[in-house]
């Protein structure tokens, strides 16, 4: 033992010297180096996880929010397929009935006005008549108060009295 | 109740029937007072007429108002009161004439209610009538 400690001149007091030393710069470093250190590691580490844990929690609820999209994109789609059968009966009902009151519509219309023109026509018939017949009267008058005799006289009282 | 010109008139009718003429004079007498005492004066044209109704009816008495264009010669006049007096069973025609050019010539006798129009007028009117109706063929 002796011999080798001889052999690579070992020297206790620079030994402990040297642990002193050691200890010392240990606790500084421990101390003022790598407590912060370390701490700071730590921090970013947990800060690291976070951030990978709230990407993880982002991307999933993407993720789920997407399909969400795609679900009421699906619902949308079905809802407005819906709407636009239901607007279209709608609109073919519609259609037929404003086709049919348009029809019946302009059927009355045909129908009050072939009715008007029928009227005017026999009233401007009838006025025609009126009008001819009041000029046969007239000129038949004429005649009568020309040609009338009291013999003639006499034998349309007796006609009328004998029947 | 109130007495009707007719009533009064049958009463003064069935007084008067077979009675002389003194009589009957003294008998329109009362019933002139009558009438004025019931405020009936007013009335007295119309008691008139229901009586003559009455008179012409018991006598057979039928008058006949006669309109022409011109005035009826007497042969004319006869053949209206032999017509009338067959028409309405009658044993006397009392005619009254009226002249009337706007009838242009026939006759129109009135007897009562009843009107007998024979007129150039009336016929001129059908006439009319029937061309202004359907005289006239429609095209």
């Amino acid at each position: 033992m002796e011999e080798l400690i001889k052999t690579f001149h070992i020297d206790w007091k620079l030994i402990i010297a040297q642990l002193v030393n050691f200890a010392i710069v240990l606790f500084v470093l421990k101390r003022y180096a790598y407590g912060p250190v370390l701490k700071m590691m730590t921090e970013r580490s947990d800060k690291i996880e976070k951030g990978i844990k709230d990407a993880e929690h982002a991307h999933k609820k993407l993720a789920e929010i997407a399909d969400k999209e795609k679900e009421v994109l699906v619902e949308a789609r079905k809802q407005a397929s819906e709407i636009i059968i239901a607007a279209e009966a709608i609109a073919l009902k519609n259609k037929e009935v404003i086709i049919a009151e348009s029809k019946q519509q302009a059927e009355k219309m045909l129908s009050d006005a072939a009715r008007k023109m029928e009227a005017e026509k026999n009233q401007m018939m009838q006025e025609i008549r009126t009008q001819i017949a009041d000029l046969i009267v007239i000129a038949t008058e004429k005649i009568i108060d020309e040609k009338m005799t009291t013999d003639k006289d006499k034998v349309i009282i007796n006609n009328a009295i004998n029947g | 109740m109130k007495t009707t010109s007719i009533q009064y008139a049958r009463a003064l009718f069935e007084s008067t029937t077979g009675k002389e003429p003194h009589e009957t004079d003294a008998i329109i007498g009362r019933f002139a007072d009558q009438l004025r005492r019931d405020g009936q004066v007013s009335r007295l044209a119309s008691i008139i007429a229901s009586f003559e109704m009455l008179w012409n009816k018991e006598y057979g008495i039928v008058e006949a108002i006669v309109t022409s264009r011109d005035r009826l010669d007497d042969a004319t006049r006869a053949n209206i009161m032999q017509f009338v007096m067959h028409r309405y069973r009658a044993k006397q025609v009392e005619i009254v004439e009226r002249v009337d050019a706007s009838i242009r010539g026939g006759v129109v006798i009135r007897v009562g209610d009843e009107i007998l129009d024979g007129s150039i007028s009336s016929q001129l009117k059908k006439l009319k009538k029937n061309l202004a109706g359907t005289g006239v063929t429609q095209s």
